[in-house]
Parts: structure tokens; C-alpha cells; sequence
């Protein structure tokens, strides 16, 4: 217990300040519930989704469609067969390829039939595959008229191996029951990274203390290296996607009996539209929580995913934003001279310009696909927004430059380089890291602005500015309410963090809030 | 100071006409033209057929390098086929350009020229804009004093706790609950939209405009409140107010005369800051209101891709801008004798 009372310089600088920051309880709380917000966007697909966690059933319609398919398919491979025979000019990879096709739609069915309860299917499709064998060598033999012959049997093989499989088991009871994870084989890898990430930052604290006294620094890159790879080694796991497993789950579900399913709280997709169900107002009875729009989509599904989109792209800007506006700001303050003249013509030419006006011109300038990208609308927007970073760090890096620690260094002979990165850079970012929630929010609100105008992403679901453009004219109180309240709850939850930031770094200054 | 306001104004000028360049250059440059926006170019005849999609290009001047292009929109000369005799033209309109003033015509709509039509819609733009500025700063500075003067109190905190989530608030979240609360399935109090075509009565607009400005000028209030307090707070602890104190000056007195004044000049420069906000949010007000005002305009020139539409517009807001900084410099000045002589 000697060290129980550590001096305060003694701890690290990031330890003095998460100190001074979980201090004041409204930036806790404002934290949590900034978490608490990114954290539903983050969770979203577990959290709505048409898919079930799992499910348990039998492919009763997808056996059907693909055995019905089966004929056409095994007529185009006939016909290629036959054009490879005649060895016809770029007739060979279109075998090959069909050849492949016809090979894995057979062992698929193979797959989802229970050998033991339609043992006729199963020869019948055995046979079909002898066949198909025997053609392809025949083709590749050039032997046209044995081409002729097989292709034939071949056809009647195909258009029989329906019939065979109805006549032999009365319809479901000829297929595998299977067990599918179908929600958590569509989780991409981002979404895996991403589940990491949030969980190692809501965590913090907690899984911290199990690893060894290391710098904030070293552990952040941990989180993020550990959450990469999490996304990572999702991919080695079987998506289960075969050609069987259409995304239709509740008509699948709903159509066998037998089947056993869990679907997320929130049963619906972003864009799975119910048109008998339109513009449903919110009830607790109802499944629809927080009501439906005009396509009888689910509101809540669609905010989730909705988050996703506002906070992917105002987080990408306001890092930008930071990463430009510090850089150029920084250059401008400690070189002087040409860069600097350039740089502050450059912030008041922008300035002089309403920055949205200069958003949707610029946002309406790119072609359709760019403009519904979550890369080039962060772009854009920190092109635009580096300006006030880029003044509070020039301001700062002037102050510093000239202070005297800065003039020690360069009298000691360290390099220019050295004493700007090493010496004005950690010393002047103090004002840009108050200012950076500040241009988080500003993202937000500039991003979900334009959104509602029209202009920015609209796919796989708009931003919730996009949402909120729905509500116009005032007819549905809900679609009104629900998107500006989490956009709301997520300004105040950055304003609060920042205000939070702006005391733990410099006490001195007033809380906005009593 | 007069050379100081001379000094800003010539250094407007470059800016807005870099603007100008940088504005053309860039939509220009993009792909697509507004005929191309409006119409199919598969078609064989009709207006959007390949033949009037070249004659339509020909006559702007589409098919001609963009310095060309620029400098006719530029001016003072016209460079088009009847324009001026020094370049080819036949001289029927030898002037034209932004150096005479002239912001260019639709190309969708021809006879209908952008400035004039920047001026219309600004004559429901500008007084909404000036009457919420207006309103939102009459509503800041009491509130901002009142708050100040009872620091700490249940009051100040109430008030500070409320226009902190004001300022929060998204514009066009506010816009939409307005319209919402007071639309047809709501209280029924007020019409949410303009009144559409000619000939409405002044009471009409009066009543129409009262939702688009509560929208505008609560944002501008909540903001201005807090910094109206902040000052004050700081003008209020220094010792000079309690030299009037102790020479029995009224309380009254001190707050309003002596303290304000002082606390108001930080404020003359957020003007500057809040009318380029203002500008921006005109664009949200008018789409959901639907006011024919230019944030409409502009709207509609972004989807149309009317150049000389945006062009025109996003030089109109940056002077906008300009005019709101040399405003707050002009009212700083007044207010404040040091800048007025010449500390500067």
C-alpha cells in the first residue's frame, strides 16, 4: 500500500485527464449515452433484422424451385456440350462453365434430400449425374454424334427427376431438416470489427486492468488490432449462403409447419416493406414500435440502420476534418511565411460562404454513385469544415512556437522537423481536441441537413436526416418525432462530452451547465 | 475606420469574384447539363433528341472551351453569336456579364433572367431572414441579462439548461415538429405552408410566416442568449461595476447601461457568424415551408443544374456573408471607442 496515493504528475497525462473527465457527473452520463447511441447503431443488425438468429427447417420451396430448375439447366449444358463438340469458337469456356453449374445444382439437391426418405430422388439424380459425366467426356472427345445420343437421355433425365422425387415422399418429408444461423452468417466483417471495437471502448476499464500497466496509447492500438482481426477470422467461418438459401426467411418459415425459428426484438429489415401496413402509427401492441412510413417499413429498423450511415459519416468527417485542419493549421502557425498567407486566404475564402449553400453545391456536383457514398460525403464535408480547426491551431501554434521551451529546442540544434512534431504538435493540440466533438456534431447536423434536402445517401438507408425528410407537410407525428430525437439525443450526448473534454483539459474555464 | 471599411470591401471584391471562378470551374467541370438533367437524350426528335442537344449547347456556349465560357459570364462582353462585334458577334447584345451586373438567364426557362429573379424571391427571403435576426436577438439580450444577473440561481439554471437544448436542436427538426404540432392533424392553429399563387392577402403571408420564423430565430435566440450571459458573467465581476456599486449607482442602472454596453461588443462580432448560419437555414426554412424564396431557388437550380442559378445564388449568400462582417465591425466600432480610434 505504499504507492496507494500517487502523486498526480506522477500518473500519465491521459490518466490525469480521464480522471478529471469521469469526475463531473454530466460527462459520465453524457458518455454513456453517447455509447449507448452508437452502440444501437453498431448492434443494429442483431437488433433488427429479417432473418432469424436461427432457424430450424425444412427448404420445402427452395427444393422445389431448384429441381424445377433443374431441366432448362441441363438443356443449356446439352446444348453447350454439343457446341464444344463441334468445337464452335469460344463454345469451351461456355461449357466449362455450365458443365460446373449442372455439377454443384446436383450436388446441392444430393445435399438437401434425406437419402433414407426418397431414395428414388437420390438415384434418379445419381443417374442424372452419370450422364452429365458421360456427355462431358463425349464432348470433349469430339464425338458429335454420341453428343446427340447422351443429350437426349440426358433431358429426359432431367425433366423426370421432379416427378420421380414427388411420386417417391409426399413433399416435405423427402428433405434434411437443417439447422442455420442465417442472421449471423449475413454479419459482415465490418460489422464484426465493428461489435469489437464498441465493446472494447464501452469496456474499458474493465479489460484493461487484466492486461499489464501499459500506455493508454499501446492499449487503444490492442482494441483496434483485436477487433481487425475479429473481422478478420469471421470471414474463415462458413457464410452458409448456398444457392438454396434464398433471404425470403419468414415466407420460408411461415410455409413449414415443423420449423422452430428466434427472430431479433425488432423482426423487420431497413427496407422490407409491408405495403399493407402503411404508415401505421407507434403501439406497444403492435409490432411496429415507433410506427411505420409510407411503404409500411418498420420506423425503428430503419433509424437503427439510419444511425449507421449518420454516425459512419460524421465520424470519417470530423476525423478529416481534424487530421486537415490541424495539419494545414499547424503549418500555417509555425512556418509563416508563404504557407501561412496561403493557408488564411484559403479559410477566408470558405468562410465567406455559407457552409451549407456550399455543401449541397458541392454534394450535387458529384455523380449519382459518388454521392451516395459514405467515402465521398466525409470528403466533402471536410473539405469544406477544416477551416475552424484549422484557425484555433494556427492561433495556438503561434503562441507555442514562440514560447521558450520551443526556442531551447532549436538552440539545442534539433532539426526543424523534430522540433515542430516533437514540440509545437503535442503542445498545441489541446484547443483542437475540445474542438473536434464540436466538429463531430457540426458533421452530423451538416450531413443530416443535406440529407434532408435530398442530397447525400439514401442506400441501403438514409441517414436520419434522410428519414426525417419523410415527415414533411406534418401528417404523421412519428416520423416527425423519432429520427430528430436519437439525432438530437446524439448532439446534446457530443455537446455534453465535449463540454466534459473542454473542463478536464483546462479547469480554469466555466462549465457551460451549472 | 472609413479606410479600414474601404480596405474590407476591396478585399470582398477578389473574393467573391475567385468565388465566382472557383463556383463555374467547378460546375462546369461536373458531368451533366441541365438538358441533359431534364430530359432523355435517347430519344430521336423532340427536345431531347442528340440534333437540339447540340444546338442547345451551341447556343450557351457548352461547346466552347471553359475559359471561353467563363469569360461571357464574366463579361462585360457577350461572346455568344449576337454578341459583341469584337469577337465574331453580329452586336445584337454586345454587353452582358457579371461586371454588368447581369447574374445570366436559365437555360431551362429562356427570357427568365437569374438576377431578376434572385431579387423577387429575396423580397420574401430578406424580411423573414431580418425579422427573425431581429426577433431572436431581441428575445437573447433580456434573457441573457436576466439569466446573468441571477448566475447560479434556480432561474439561470433553468434557462441555461433550455437554451442549451435549443441549441442543440436541428433546424430542420424544429421545422418539421412545428409543422407537425400546428399542421392538420395537429392543433390546426396556423397554415404550415406558403399560400400558393398571386393575388393572396397580406394576412395570409403575416400568418404563414409566423412558423418559418419561430424556426429561424430560436436558433439565433439560443445562441445569442448563451453568449449574451457568458459576457455579461465576465463584464459583470469586473471592477468597475463595483465602483458603481459602491457609488450607489441603481442596480438597474448598472445592468443595463453601464454593463451591457460593455458585454454587447463581443456580441457585435457573432453577427457576423450568424447571419452566414442564417443563410444556410433559409435553404431548410423555405424547402419545408415552401417558401418561394432563394432557398427554394437554389434547390431547384441544384436539381435542375442551372449554373448561372447556383452561380448566382452562392455569390448573392457570400455577400450576404461579407455584409453580415462588415456589419458586426461597423456595430463593434460604435460600440467600442478603442477599435473606433484606430487600436486596430
Amino acid at each position: 500500500m505504499a504507492r496507494a496515493e500517487v502523486f498526480d504528475h506522477e500518473r500519465g497525462p491521459w490518466s490525469r485527464f480521464a480522471g478529471a473527465f469521469q469526475s463531473r457527473k454530466t460527462s459520465r452520463l453524457a458518455w454513456r449515452a453517447l455509447l449507448l447511441c452508437i452502440g444501437l447503431t453498431v448492434f443494429a443488425p442483431l437488433l433488427a433484422n429479417d432473418r432469424p438468429y436461427f432457424a430450424k427447417l425444412r427448404d420445402t420451396a427452395g427444393v422445389r424451385q431448384a429441381l424445377s430448375l433443374l431441366s432448362p439447366i441441363a438443356s443449356s449444358f446439352v446444348d453447350s456440350a454439343k457446341a464444344a463438340a463441334a468445337s464452335q469458337p469460344g463454345s469451351q469456356a461456355t461449357f466449362e462453365a455450365e458443365e460446373r453449374a449442372l455439377a454443384s445444382r446436383i450436388d446441392l439437391l444430393q445435399g438437401a434430400l434425406d437419402g433414407k426418405r426418397s431414395p428414388a430422388a437420390i438415384e434418379a439424380l445419381a443417374a442424372l449425374e452419370r450422364s452429365a459425366k458421360a456427355l462431358g467426356e463425349a464432348s470433349r472427345a469430339h464425338d458429335a454424334a454420341r453428343c446427340e445420343t447422351l443429350g437426349l437421355e440426358l433431358s429426359k433425365l432431367a425433366s423426370d427427376a421432379r416427378p420421380t422425387w414427388e411420386s417417391s415422399s409426399t413433399s416435405a418429408d423427402g428433405i434434411v431438416v437443417r439447422r442455420s444461423w442465417p442472421l449471423f452468417a449475413a454479419l459482415t466483417s465490418t460489422d464484426v470489427t465493428l461489435i469489437f471495437l464498441w465493446l472494447g471502448l464501452a469496456g474499458f476499464p474493465w479489460w484493461t486492468r487484466l492486461v499489464p500497466a501499459r500506455s493508454i496509447r499501446s492499449r487503444l492500438a490492442l482494441l483496434l488490432v483485436f477487433a481487425l482481426l475479429a473481422g478478420l477470422l469471421s470471414t474463415l467461418f462458413p457464410r452458409g449462403s448456398t444457392e438454396l438459401d434464398t433471404s425470403l426467411w419468414k415466407a420460408r418459415i411461415a410455409a413449414d409447419a415443423q420449423s422452430a425459428s428466434v427472430f431479433p426484438p425488432i423482426a423487420f429489415g431497413p427496407s422490407e416493406t409491408h405495403l399493407e401496413d402503411s404508415m401505421q402509427a407507434p403501439r406497444v401492441a403492435s409490432r411496429h414500435w415507433c410506427g411505420t412510413d409510407a411503404l409500411g417499413r418498420d420506423l425503428l429498423a430503419r433509424l437503427l440502420y439510419a444511425g449507421r450511415t449518420s454516425f459512419a459519416v460524421a465520424g470519417l468527417a470530423a476525423v478529416l476534418m481534424v487530421g486537415i485542419g490541424s495539419l494545414l493549421g499547424l503549418a500555417a502557425g509555425a512556418l509563416r511565411g508563404l504557407t501561412d498567407t496561403l493557408v488564411s486566404r484559403a479559410i477566408e475564402l470558405l468562410q465567406s460562404f455559407p457552409t451549407l449553400v456550399l455543401l449541397l453545391g458541392l454534394i450535387s456536383l458529384l455523380p449519382a454513385r459518388a454521392a451516395n457514398s459514405r467515402w465521398t460525403i466525409p470528403l466533402v464535408i471536410a473539405a469544406i469544415g477544416w477551416t475552424h480547426i484549422a484557425r484555433l491551431a494556427r492561433a495556438e501554434a503561434m503562441r507555442v512556437h514562440e514560447m521558450a521551451f520551443v526556442r531551447a529546442a532549436t538552440a539545442a540544434g534539433f532539426s526543424r522537423a523534430r522540433v515542430l512534431r516533437q514540440h509545437v504538435l503535442p503542445n498545441s493540440m489541446g484547443p483542437v481536441w475540445v474542438a473536434a466533438s464540436f466538429v463531430l456534431s457540426g458533421g452530423l447536423v451538416l450531413e443530416s441537413s443535406a440529407a434532408f434536402l435530398g442530397f447525400g445517401i439514401q442506400h441501403p438507408a438514409p441517414s436520419w436526416g434522410g428519414l426525417l425528410a419523410d415527415a414533411r407537410g406534418g401528417d404523421a407525428w412519428w416520423l416527425a418525432v423519432f429520427p430528430g430525437l436519437w439525432l438530437f439525443a446524439a448532439i446534446l450526448s457530443i455537446h455534453l462530452v465535449g463540454e466534459g473534454v473542454r473542463d478536464a483539459l483546462d479547469p480554469r474555464t466555466e462549465a457551460g451547465l451549472p | 475606420m472609413i479606410r479600414y471599411c474601404l480596405k474590407r470591401l476591396a478585399w470582398t471584391l477578389p473574393t467573391l469574384l475567385l468565388a465566382s471562378l472557383l463556383a463555374f470551374a467547378l460546375l462546369h467541370l461536373a458531368p451533366g447539363s441541365p438538358l441533359e438533367a431534364a430530359s432523355d437524350p435517347m430519344q430521336s426528335t423532340g427536345p431531347g433528341s442528340a440534333a437540339s442537344l447540340e444546338r442547345f449547347r451551341h447556343e450557351h456556349l457548352l461547346d466552347q472551351p471553359l475559359w471561353k465560357q467563363y469569360l461571357d459570364y464574366l463579361g462585360p462582353f457577350d461572346l455568344s453569336e449576337r454578341g459583341h462585334p469584337w469577337f465574331g458577334g453580329s452586336g445584337e447584345r454586345a454587353w452582358g456579364g457579371l461586371l454588368t451586373g447581369d447574374l445570366g438567364g436559365e437555360m431551362l426557362q429562356p427570357g427568365v433572367r437569374v438576377g431578376a429573379q434572385i431579387a423577387k424571391r429575396l423580397r420574401i427571403t430578406l424580411p423573414l431572414m431580418l425579422v427573425s435576426l431581429l426577433l431572436g436577438y431581441l428575445i437573447a439580450i433580456p434573457l441573457g441579462v436576466f439569466s446573468a444577473t441571477r448566475r447560479g440561481q434556480r432561474s439561470d439554471r433553468a434557462i441555461t439548461l433550455a437554451t442549451f437544448l435549443l441549441y442543440a436542436m436541428p433546424v430542420f427538426w424544429a421545422g418539421v415538429l412545428l409543422q407537425t404540432l400546428f399542421g392538420r392533424r395537429g392543433l390546426e392553429w396556423l397554415p404550415v405552408l406558403w399560400p400558393a399563387g398571386a393575388g393572396v392577402a397580406a394576412s395570409d403571408i403575416l400568418l404563414a410566416a409566423i412558423l418559418p420564423v419561430l424556426c429561424a430565430s430560436y436558433a439565433v435566440a439560443a445562441y445569442v442568449s448563451r453568449q449574451t450571459r457568458a459576457s455579461m458573467i465576465e463584464v459583470l465581476e469586473s471592477d468597475w461595476i463595483r465602483a458603481l456599486r459602491a457609488r450607489g449607482i441603481p442596480e438597474r442602472q448598472i445592468v443595463w447601461r453601464h454593463a451591457l454596453r460593455n458585454a454587447a461588443a463581443p456580441l457585435c462580432v457573432h453577427l457576423g457568424q450568424v447571419i452566414p448560419v442564417l443563410v444556410g437555414g433559409s435553404v431548410l426554412i423555405e424547402t419545408i415551408f415552401d417558401i418561394p424564396g432563394m432557398g427554394t431557388y437554389l434547390h431547384r437550380g441544384l436539381i435542375q443544374r442551372e449554373y448561372d442559378v447556383v452561380t448566382g445564388i452562392v455569390l448573392v449568400s457570400a455577400l450576404f456573408a461579407s455584409v453580415g462582417l462588415l456589419l458586426s465591425d461597423l456595430l463593434h466600432a460604435a460600440l467600442d471607442p478603442r477599435i473606433r480610434h484606430g487600436a486596430r
